[in-house]
């Protein structure tokens, strides 16, 4: 048995580990590229989010290195979410591989439990040492998502004062390799210092004071750099210092009820959106409080065309949100026809429009308003690793 | 008008300042030369042909010979140069630009400096549309459209040909309607199809143009104004200006005033923001310019094509170099950022 | 200081009881809109005899016009869907037009069942139309039977309209009682749209007079608010009629159909309420029901989420079992003459099938005949 899993940015090594630690062979798809969207538009419904045409390219990629299972989280909300394991299954069936499975990782409430069984589904061999193998694989797969936050982390808040552009990417492709290389718990512990040994040899320039943006949207449009443009990047070469909360290790705490930064947004989204509707809805409401009490220069939302959810947050953000708190934030629908020029453009004006706000704002007080509106918030931010990033930017 | 610090360096040469703004549109290419009081020298207005290499090319000719034959121009020098529009990078390599910005600020600025408490900008082009809202003097919102092409100029100038009326006379046509049609389209296409329904149906040629009109004004309001205070001053600039009848069903649509900038100013927004913009450039930064001057149309620039095949996407990379010493000016077109020189 | 706060309180409740007493004394009912969209199709009956039974007056909004479509696709920007608009553009005639409403009636269905949901956009209905400008005040109930039974919510509801419990749950037995008459009488093959209107006007259901049954049979997939918006659809149905066809829709076939739920594959679990009825109508027609119907038909709104999955699965399903299978996107342009030739054609395919094969069988029949 071979088995795979769609890409979903960086998260590749956790997942990768969460799998071999059972025993069982694991092929990597391609990176999302322009052939793998190419296969999933031409064989997926029309009118379907996005998300679902880049992963059933990428199942397609594995098939072909010799994948015959293939795994794809499922959630049982109300989004379509739910549905992409059975209808992509039905899809690859026609199109001729009859011997795949697509099996689900449920995650609706991970304290259920039901993710051990399809652990023990791909696994070939059945003994009692299976557990054992299970409670090793969840360790190591929260712990290399950890890792993976803090180096996406520490990427955003870099890039903007490389003075050799590139020089993070790389950094962050090299960890990235590291970090799947790292596979005895020694090791793994002591690699927060490998992270920041890594970032410090980064050339930077301090004397820069770049523009604070927050990120936020669908989890996979805005992990996965070839769905969204690759705009962690661009902004970051503009400039733009980068903050996302979005992370597959914070979504994968918060489905074990551990999350109480989801919790804190949850509770300033509550007059505005009582419960959760699927997707990132609710967090990303709530974020946008948290972002402009913290003095934040903009906000960029960014999901798939035609997210159900989503875009309810967004009848949210503009009408009543946007006129009360008074972040700039812009909106990005990603889907396979997203144009590069038109996309820059959107962007550059978006920074320059926030970076013309700061400028004036330098020349004001603070309004009444705004005195009020700076309520505390919650700094989280990636805990050690973000204070040890902003200690190296500061003093060097 | 622009608050700029007035203490612009008197270069040796002893000529006066001017600066050059060059908007590269989809469709048409702009350029104006304005001097240190934000008067437009020369204007240069083209539609574009084959690449816009060749087309910057035809231009910079043309602004040339505006120059040559005009002894009063030849008292200046161009201090900076700055570039918008689409092809903004690439233009900024060919001629040497010092700054290239997007067409939103560059239409903000200039729109400013004519209208200084301006509050909507309105803005149909060739092939792409936009709304910019500012408020005291700084952008506070922008729309583009991103998908589709029913709110632009190429809407009117494709069915002008199919009508087979210049697109000139549209808005003549559209005001003298008394009952336009009504004219259902998300997409130019499906718009298409419902007009030559509404042709077959017997409606006249003025009903049908008003039709098109309020329909391509609706499609733009749609796409673009959702969750936005459309207040006054409105300015609506951008090739379509031009037409009167759209301006007639904005009124319609919006209930409000709407300024056009006049002498033709209002297509040249773009070069002459751009214009400004360099003018503060050059004031702030006292660099002298990396143009490469009016004989720029004398350098060979030659383009060539390759794929990267380092990964699957297998970019095709574009690549802009200078004949004679095979000096590289630009390169784009990877998704990883791995090639690229601006 | 606490005890002023305290007196302060009781004169507000005193107060408040006194404005109630004085909401008996007129008599006067209380006003609540209800928009002509979305989960109207489907939930009216219920909400009707709630209502009523709670001492409201309903004011419903006009059926579906140009100038809803249009305002309401004005409010909501391009991606939202289209019977989303539809019902903004019935909020704000509600908001406009009838003077006084006390409330506009959005309810939040989040789910029916233990397991499985509605639209996300059902379930953050009254969160998106709160940001409408000048809404009145909005009465809404949670349906959510994961976390508390219906009856809990229907008491908070009478809490609003100051009614007791004893009231909501006799309010509720009753409306429930009238809902499932209702869905019988629609179960025995009367049209959605007729029945409606005997339930606006207060009649009782009477059967229509039977038609003679014609040749062709489409069973009519979709939402209600997609099949029996005649506005928004461009009187579909009748069309089809008019081309001598019968429809069926999902609320005519028998309860029995749906009383298993639909398994996809092993994990899978019955999710999207809408969905899974669709599903469940379909699993009966691909072996049991094969030769009851001639064609499907699946109308769809554009950007509808749920739908763009569903569809695909059946139209899989359709080619396997070589069902006619026409699936139609609408959006607020969708063109009318677009729709009449898909339709005729459509229809056209179907009649010629069916005579060549009811040639093939009376040449079969003659040769048996010879034969013999």
């Amino acid at each position: 048995m071979i088995v795979s899993f769609p890409n979903m940015g960086y998260s590749w090594p956790a997942f990768k580990t969460l799998i071999e630690c059972m025993g069982v062979k694991v092929v990597l798809p391609d990176p999302t590229n322009r052939e793998a969207v190419k296969i999933g538009v031409k064989y997926s419904p029309e009118f379907v989010c996005f998300p679902f045409k880049p992963t059933l390219g990428d199942f397609v990629s594995a098939i072909k290195k010799g994948a015959d299972t293939l795994v794809m989280a499922v959630d049982c909300g109300p989004c379509r979410f739910g549905f992409y394991h059975a209808v992509q299954e039905r899809i690859l069936h026609d199109m001729g591989y009859k011997d795949v499975r697509v099996i689900p990782l449920d995650q609706a409430d991970l304290l259920e439990f039901k993710w051990v069984k399809t652990l023990f589904e791909v696994t070939p061999t059945k003994n009692l040492f299976l557990y054992t193998k299970a409670v090793k694989a969840v360790q190591y797969f929260i712990k290399k998502t950890k890792y993976i936050e803090d180096i996406s982390t520490a990427e955003g808040l870099i890039r903007c004062y490389e003075r050799n552009k590139g020089d993070t990417t790389r950094v962050v492709k090299k960890l990235l390799i590291k970090l799947d290389e790292t596979n005895k718990i020694n090791e793994l512990r002591k690699f927060k210092s490998v992270i920041t040994n890594e970032f410090k040899k980064i050339d930077i320039d301090r004397s820069r004071n770049p523009l604070k943006v927050a990120l936020s949207g669908e989890i996979h449009i805005t992990l996965e750099p070839y769905d969204n443009l690759d705009i962690r990047r661009k902004l970051g070469e503009m400039g733009v210092q980068l903050y996302q909360n979005l992370s597959v290790y914070d979504w994968v705490i918060h489905k074990f009820h551990l999350n109480f930064h989801r919790k804190w947004l949850e509770y300033l989204a509550r007059p505005y959106m009582p419960m959760d509707i699927g997707g990132e809805a609710i967090w990303v409401i709530g974020e946008y409080i948290d972002r402009a009490r913290s003095g934040f220069d903009g906000f960029i939302h960014a999901y798939p065309f035609t997210c159900m959810p989503e875009i309810s947050a967004r009848t949210i953000l503009t009408n009543v949100l946007y006129k009360k708190y008074d972040l700039p934030i812009i909106f990005f629908s990603f889907d396979e026809h997203a144009a590069e020029s038109g996309f820059r453009t959107r962007l550059e004006a978006f920074v320059d429009l926030i970076q013309g706000r700061r400028e004036k704002k330098k020349h004001e007080k603070e309004t009444k308003l705004e005195k009020k509106l700076k309520e505390p918030s919650y700094e989280i931010h990636g805990g050690s690793l973000y204070n040890s990033v902003v200690q190296f930017i500061q003093a060097g | 008008m622009v608050q700029v610090n007035e203490k612009i360096h008197v270069p040796k040469d002893g000529k006066r300042n001017s600066y050059l703004g060059i908007d590269v549109g989809s469709v048409t290419l702009k350029f104006v030369l304005m001097d240190n009081d934000q008067r437009v020298l020369s204007q240069v207005f083209l539609r574009n042909q084959g690449s816009p290499i060749d087309s910057v090319k035809l231009g910079m000719a043309e602004m040339r010979s505006q120059i040559e034959k005009n002894p009063e121009l030849q008292e200046y020098a161009i201090r900076a140069c700055g570039t918008t529009g689409s092809a903004r990078y690439l233009t900024k390599a060919v001629v040497g630009g010092d700054l290239a910005k997007t067409e939103i600020i560059a239409h903000a600025v200039a729109t400013q400096s004519l209208y200084p408490d301006v509050r909507t900008i309105l803005e149909i082009g060739g092939q792409d549309s936009k709304i910019i809202i500012l408020r005291d003097g700084i952008i506070v919102d922008f729309a583009m459209n991103s998908v589709c092409a029913a709110g632009t100029g190429s809407f009117l100038d494709h069915q002008a040909t199919r009508l087979n009326i210049p697109i000139e006379d549209f808005g003549d046509y559209a005001v003298k309607s008394k009952n336009p049609a009504s004219i259902a389209g998300r997409c130019t296409v499906f718009a298409e199809s419902d007009m030559i329904h509404k042709q077959n149906a017997g409606y006249s040629k003025e009903d049908i143009i008003a039709g098109l009109c309020d329909s391509l004004v609706r499609n733009y309001l749609n796409n673009l104004s959702k969750g936005k205070d459309l207040e006054e001053p409105i300015v609506f600039q951008g090739g379509v200006s031009f037409n009167k009848g759209i301006i007639q069903a904005f009124k319609k649509h919006l209930d409000r005033k709407i300024t056009v900038p006049k002498n033709g100013l209002n297509v040249l927004m773009g070069a002459l923001g751009m214009a400004i913009l360099s003018r503060e450039y050059y004031i702030n930064n006292e660099i002298d310019t990396v143009f490469r001057g009016l004989r720029m149309t004398d350098i060979d620039f030659r383009t060539r094509t390759f794929n990267c095949g380092d990964c699957p996407n297998n970019c095709s990379i574009v690549e802009c170099s200078i004949v004679e010493n095979n000096e590289v000016i630009a390169r784009w077109g990877s998704r990883c950022g791995k090639w690229e020189v601006f | 200081m606490q005890s002023k706060k305290t007196t302060n309180q009781r004169e507000l409740k005193h107060l408040k009881d006194a404005l109630k007493s004085y909401r008996y004394d007129k008599k006067s009912k209380i006003k609540v809109g209800i928009p002509r969209a979305l989960h109207f199709y489907r939930f009216f009956p219920f909400w009707k005899k709630l209502l009523e039974e709670l001492g409201c007056e309903l004011i419903l909004s006009p059926h579906t016009n140009k100038q809803i479509v249009e305002e309401g696709a004005f409010q909501g920007f391009g991606e939202l869907c289209l019977p989303v608009k539809v019902y903004y553009g019935h909020m704000l005639y509600l908001i406009r037009e009838p003077p006084e409403l006390d409330y506009v009636f959005v309810p939040r269905y989040v789910s029916e069942r233990v397991e499985g949901y509605f639209c996300p956009k059902f379930l953050s209905l009254p969160d998106v139309i709160r940001t409408l400008p000048n809404i009145p005040k909005i009465l809404t109930f949670t349906i959510n039977v994961k976390e508390n039974p219906i009856s809990n919510s229907i008491i908070s509801l009478a809490k609003i309209l100051g009614k007791g419990q004893r009231e909501a749950l006799q309010a509720y037995e009753k409306a429930k009682k009238y809902h499932k008459q209702y869905q019988d009488f629609l179960r025995k093959g009367t049209p959605v749209g007729y029945a409606l209107k005997l339930v606006e006007k207060d009649k009782p259901f009477k059967m229509l007079k039977k038609k003679t049954p014609k040749n062709i049979k489409f069973l009519l997939l979709g939402h209600g608010y997609n099949i029996f918006d005649t506005f928004v659809n461009l009187d579909f149905q009748k069309k089809l009629t008019r081309h001598g066809v019968d429809v069926l829709t999902i609320e005519n076939l028998p309860e029995i159909l749906f009383k298993e739920p639909v398994i996809i594959n092993k994990q899978f679990r019955p999710y999207w309420l809408h969905e899974d009825e669709i599903l469940a109508a379909i699993r009966y027609f691909l072996v049991q029901g094969r030769k009851e119907i001639d064609g499907v038909i699946f109308l769809i709104s554009f950007a509808c989420g749920p739908d763009s999955l569903i569809a695909e699965l059946i139209m899989r399903d359709m080619k396997v079992i070589r069902l006619p299978f026409l699936q139609i996107i609408m959006d607020e342009h969708t063109g009318e003459a677009g729709l009449l030739t898909r339709i005729e054609s459509f229809v056209e395919m179907i009649k010629r099938k069916k005579r060549k094969l009811d040639a093939m069988k009376e040449k079969q029949d003659l040769k048996i005949f010879e034969e013999a």
